[in-house]
This record gives C-alpha cells, sequence and structure tokens, in this order.
C-alpha cells in the first residue's frame, strides 16, 4: 500500500536501560550541517543517583570541528546552593573539558538533565565525524567518590 | 382410471376410422411435353406428397398402383380419357383418380390436371395454370394444386412461398393495427393502412393481407383489440408464417403526434428495427409522416414526392441503440452492478441479474465502507504515534520516556495493523470489481440473450417444415 506511515525509530538519547544507568549522552545523536556553519549538541546526564560533580571529557577531530561555545546546562542550577562551572578545550587536539559541580558539601542531585551545550563550527566538508565522551569522564558524589558511568554516548555531524 | 384406459385403446382405431372415412386418391404419372419425363416425375411426386398435407384424401401408395398395372398388363402412359383413368381407379380400389400433362411453351408452364370419380367415371374437378417462372416455383405451384384439387384453399406459408419471398430480397411482413393513445381506433386503422399500403410500395416486403390475418386471428381464437402485446404479435405472426410483425402506437398530446413503431422477428423476438417520431402540424401531415415511416422501416429512403409533401415538423428519436455486452462492462465499470441492472432492463427486468445487480453493488459498497472504517483507523493511529512520539523525544523524566515510548510503539503497531487489513481488503475490492466487470460483459444482452429470454415453450414458424411448431428451450446455465 502506497501510504507511508510515521517512523517512530527514533530513540531519545535519554533513553537509557536502567541497568545502564547512569549515563552521559549527546542530545540529539545526529547533526547535519553545511560547511562554516554550527552544529550544536546538549550534553545530558541520565538517571543519574546523588552526584555533586560531573567532569564530562568529549573528543571531536579537530580537523573538521571548532569549538565555538559552549554554556552552562541547568542540572545544578534547581538549588539554592551556588553551583559552577567551567570548561577548557583544546582545538589543536579536539579534546573538550566540562566541568559542572556544586560548591559546598552535602549537596547532591540526582535525575536527568543538561549539563551543557555546546556550538561547534565545521571547518570543511566531510561525510561524518564523530564525536565522542570519553572514559575520561567522572561522576562524583558529595564526598568525590567516583560513581560509576555506565553510558557514554556518541553523536555524529554531517556537513555539506 | 378404466375410462382413460378405454379411451386410450380406443383412440387408435378411431383414428384409423377416421383415416378410412377420407376418400381415397390415386395419382397418375402425367404426360410430358416439352418437358424432359423425369421433370414432370418430379413434379407430379411433389403433388402426390402435398395431398396427404390436406387432410383431405388418402393417397393410393405409388408402389401399389405400379403393381396392379403391371398384374393387369397396363401402362400409365397413354391413359389421359377419364374412362381410362376411372377403369384404373377400380382396379385400385380408389375413389378418384387425378391425372394431367405438364407442359412448357417458351418461358411458360403449362399444368392441366383433372379428378375422376371412380364411381361415376366423370370429371370431378380440373385445374389448369400457365406459370411463368423456374421450374422451382413449379413445384410451389404443384403443391398450391394439391389443395385446389381437392377444394381446400392453400394454407398461408405456401402463398407466401408463391410470391418469391424466399429470394432473399423480400420478407414476409404482417402488420397489426397500430394502437391508439388519445386517437380513435378508425383513425388508427386507417392510419394503419395507410402504413401497410406504403411497406408494399417499397417492394421489400411481401404483406399478408389483413382480411387475411383478421380470419387467421379469429379462427384461432384471438381478439385483434385485445392483442397488443409483442408476445401475442410474434404469436400472430407463427401462426401466418412471416418472418416479420410490426405493431406500435399513434398518440396524441394537445397538437403533437406521436409515432412508435416496431419490426421484430417472429421466430426470435428480437428487435429488427424501431422507430420513434413526434409529429406537430396539420392532421393530413401525419398521414404523410406514417407513409415516410414505411419507407424507413424497411430500409429505403422515401421517394422525393413524398418528403415534398412533409408538413408539420418532425422530431425522429433516434432508434435507441442496442443495449451489447461492452456498454455493461463499462456501465459495472463505473458502479459496480450497474451493468448487470442494464442486463436485466434489457430482458424485460429479467431477475437474476437483478439479483446480481444488488449483490454487487452491495458487497462492493460494504467492502468500499469496511476498508473507509481501516483507513481512518490508519491515519488516527498514524497521527498518535507521530503526537507520542515527539513527545518521547523531548522528554526527561524516565517515567514518562518509557510511557510515551509505549504509547507510541502501541499506536505504530495499530496503525501497521490497518495498513496491512486495508492492503488484504484493497485487493480483494479490486478482484471482485474485475468480476464484477467480467460477468457484465459474459452475461451482457445480446441476441442469445433475448432468445433464452424467451418462454420455455413457444410457438415459432419454421420455415424449413413450411408450419408453425412448438419450441421447448432449455436453459443450460
Amino acid at each position: 500500500m502506497a501510504c507511508e506511515l510515521y517512523d517512530n525509530s527514533e530513540l531519545n538519547p535519554r533513553d537509557i536501560d536502567p541497568a545502564l544507568s547512569p549515563g552521559l549522552v549527546f542530545d540529539p545523536v545526529s547533526n547535519t550541517t553545511t560547511v562554516g556553519a554550527a552544529a550544536e549538541f546538549d550534553v545530558y546526564v541520565v538517571s543519574a543517583d546523588n552526584i555533586s560533580g560531573i567532569h564530562a571529557q568529549i573528543t571531536y577531530d579537530a580537523n573538521r570541528l571548532s569549538v565555538t561555545n559552549v554554556t552552562t546546562g541547568d542540572f545544578f542550577s534547581d538549588s539554592a546552593q551556588t553551583n559552577t562551572s567551567f570548561f577548557v578545550y583544546d582545538d589543536d587536539n579536539g579534546v573538550l573539558d566540562i566541568n559542572y559541580f556544586y560548591l559546598g558539601n552535602e549537596i547532591t542531585k540526582s535525575g536527568t538533565g543538561k549539563i551543557a551545550t555546546i556550538l561547534f563550527n565545521t571547518k570543511q566538508s566531510f561525510d561524518a565525524t564523530t564525536l565522542e565522551i570519553t572514559d575520561g569522564s567522572e561522576l562524583v558524589d558529595q564526598d568525590d567518590v567516583d560513581i560509576a558511568i555506565l553510558t557514554r554516548g556518541t553523536a555524529t555531524v554531517q556537513s555539506n | 382410471m378404466n375410462i382413460a384406459k378405454y379411451l386410450r385403446s380406443i383412440l387408435p382405431l378411431a383414428f384409423v376410422a377416421l383415416a378410412f372415412s377420407q376418400p381415397s386418391v390415386a395419382v397418375l404419372d402425367f404426360s410430358a411435353n416439352g418437358l424432359p419425363q423425369y421433370e414432370v416425375e418430379t413434379l407430379v411426386e411433389r403433388l402426390r406428397s402435398e395431398l396427404p398435407n390436406t387432410g383431405a384424401v388418402r393417397l393410393v401408395d405409388r408402389k401399389m398402383l405400379e403393381n396392379i398395372l403391371k398384374e393387369q398388363g397396363l401402362q400409365q402412359s397413354g391413359c389421359t380419357t377419364a374412362e381410362c383413368s376411372a377403369q384404373i381407379g377400380e382396379l385400385l380400389g380408389a375413389q378418384f383418380m387425378i391425372s394431367g400433362s405438364i407442359g412448357k411453351l417458351g418461358d411458360s408452364f403449362t399444368v392441366d390436371m383433372k379428378m375422376v370419380s371412380v364411381t361415376t367415371g366423370g370429371v370431378e374437378r380440373a385445374k389448369n395454370l400457365t406459370f411463368d417462372g423456374t421450374t422451382g416455383g413449379l413445384l410451389v405451384e404443384m403443391q398450391i394444386l394439391a389443395w385446389e384439387i381437392v377444394a381446400l384453399k392453400p394454407p398461408q406459408p405456401l402463398i407466401l412461398k408463391r410470391t418469391g419471398a424466399e429470394d432473399g430480397e423480400k420478407v414476409t411482413v404482417a402488420i397489426m393495427d397500430f394502437d391508439p393513445r388519445g386517437i380513435s381506433q378508425l383513425e388508427a386503422q386507417t392510419l394503419t393502412d395507410r402504413f401497410a399500403t406504403e411497406v408494399d410500395a417499397t417492394g421489400k416486403a411481401i404483406l399478408v393481407d389483413r382480411r387475411q390475418m383478421m380470419e387467421v386471428m379469429e379462427e384461432q381464437g384471438y381478439d385483434e383489440a385485445g392483442c397488443t402485446s409483442e408476445e401475442c404479435a410474434a404469436e400472430v405472426g407463427a401462426l401466418l408464417g412471416v418472418k416479420f410483425m410490426i405493431n406500435g402506437a399513434i398518440g396524441k398530446l394537445g397538437d403533437t403526434y406521436t409515432i412508435d413503431a416496431k419490426m421484430f422477428e417472429v421466430a426470435t423476438g428480437a428487435a429488427a428495427k424501431t422507430k420513434n417520431a413526434t409529429y406537430n402540424g396539420p392532421v393530413d401531415g401525419l398521414i404523410t409522416e406514417i407513409e415516410i415511416l414505411a419507407w424507413e422501416m424497411m430500409g429505403v429512403k422515401p421517394p422525393r414526392a413524398l418528403t415534398n409533401k412533409r408538413k408539420g415538423t418532425i422530431t425522429q428519436e433516434a432508434a435507441p441503440a442496442p443495449k451489447t455486452p461492452l456498454a455493461a462492462a463499462v456501465r459495472s465499470a463505473i458502479i459496480p452492478g450497474w451493468g448487470q441492472l442494464y442486463t436485466s432492463n434489457a430482458l424485460d427486468n429479467e431477475p437474476l441479474s437483478r439479483r446480481k445487480a444488488l449483490y454487487f453493488f452491495a458487497g462492493e459498497m460494504g467492502t468500499g465502507a469496511i476498508a473507509y472504517l481501516l483507513y481512518s483507523n490508519m491515519k488516527s493511529s498514524d497521527e498518535d504515534t507521530k503526537k507520542y512520539h515527539q513527545s518521547y523525544l523531548l522528554e526527561s523524566d524516565p517515567d514518562q520516556i518509557n510511557a510515551l515510548k509505549t504509547k507510541s510503539d502501541d499506536a505504530s503497531s495499530s496503525a501497521e495493523s490497518s495498513k496491512d487489513q486495508l492492503t488484504i481488503l484493497a485487493y480483494l475490492l479490486g478482484a471482485a470489481h474485475l468480476y464484477n466487470i467480467v460477468d457484465a460483459y459474459m452475461n451482457g444482452p445480446n441476441e442469445d440473450m433475448a432468445s433464452r429470454n424467451h418462454k420455455k415453450i413457444d410457438l415459432v414458424y419454421n420455415p424449413e417444415l413450411n408450419q408453425p411448431q412448438l419450441r421447448f428451450s432449455i436453459a443450460l446455465d
């Protein structure tokens, strides 16, 4: 029959198997843009349980992409407690470090939320290049104890 | 029961007694003058074979005649006098003897025959004929003479045969009085007579005389005024031995006259030609139109003298296009069942086609309705899939993510299921529609249908046997 039905196969990046939580993921998981144009990605922490700080390390192809801007998310912003973030990126090696945490002790947050928004600039035309959240990423609790990250997401950028 | 048994036993005896009450007749060989003897023998043989058909006499077998003559040392040839005939008749035990001669003078044939009473020796009856035509036509004349020599009127089919109706150019036709509608019976008869005169004038038809037709109808118990249907006209046609019957109606509505005439074949009942016209003008102009219609009915262009006489305005409706299987198929392609209804109407509301029309229409419409419901469900479910999925993509809360995913998947399944069912139904509907079209074509109206639609038992004229026959029809479908 000719009529096409809606394809609902696209997954929500935040839809992680509970057995593989917590995780750090990109949203969207794919972005297509043109040379010289920007590609925007949000980074989410998913199903975190009582964390106080996040360090997300992202690698990218520095020949094809450069980081234009990084802004803080709102995961830690609903508490009266002050939060802070800072970002370090090395466009020569294609590494971006996002640090986002509560200042002070005994404050934790659980759940899913955005930790940062990254704006990339495409340097050239290419089929696809991948963004990865490395295993150097960390989630820590109030005592600065590491919490295992069971899902680390990837994303794809295409440039026409 | 005993009475029936008694009757069955005496009936054959009664027939035999009846046969023997008929006078016996022997036919001697005729002498030939200017014709080969074998031709004369053939012609006399035709006379011999027709005599029993009259029912008036009992023919002495020819072999018996020859044997007795041989025994007595007598010869047929040379026995031309009444006395000689009577003498031979006495030997045969016949009551009458028929003898004569057949000659040819130039292009004309002459037949002289006499029937002699054996008892008195006198000539009971004599018949003479001069015939200009072929030897084949003379055969028909000998048949007619067989009736006339026994003082009986020859049957109508023989008379028609005589007039060359079988040469293929002329057809035998009888015309029933046109049905009056808004005019008097007398006026309708007058117009019918004028119509008949013109049909005769076309030279394309051998017309049965109206008086003869009335006589035959009266003999057979038909009331002319009540015999307005085609069925009745066909029955009368069969009795008359004609190939075609023409009937119709003349009506008057205000100043407008309507003329409807139909010529149909007696044997099959199929309409050969239909003419309908509407006339506005003076009454005498109507007569001209009737005359012109007669020519058109016979497929001949009316003479200019007639068309120049035209008054008033005539609107001749085109003869309805013959109904065909292709037309039925096209109709069924547009609306299921329409072709079957078209066939049913062509065959005077034939019930089977009417039922099929209903089944096809109801079936396809019903299937179409179900298909529409499935389509609606499919579209609705698809919209729900999209709605839930888009919400799912934006959601962050794990519980909400799961719930929305489930809803989206359920809606998607429902849409897929409806789509699959719709696909199957679409194929079924397509097949049903195709079958509807094929059925309309295969069972569409045609000449065979017209004869199949006839009564299972009816009366038809058989030109081969030269007599009306009962026809039994059994439909094999």
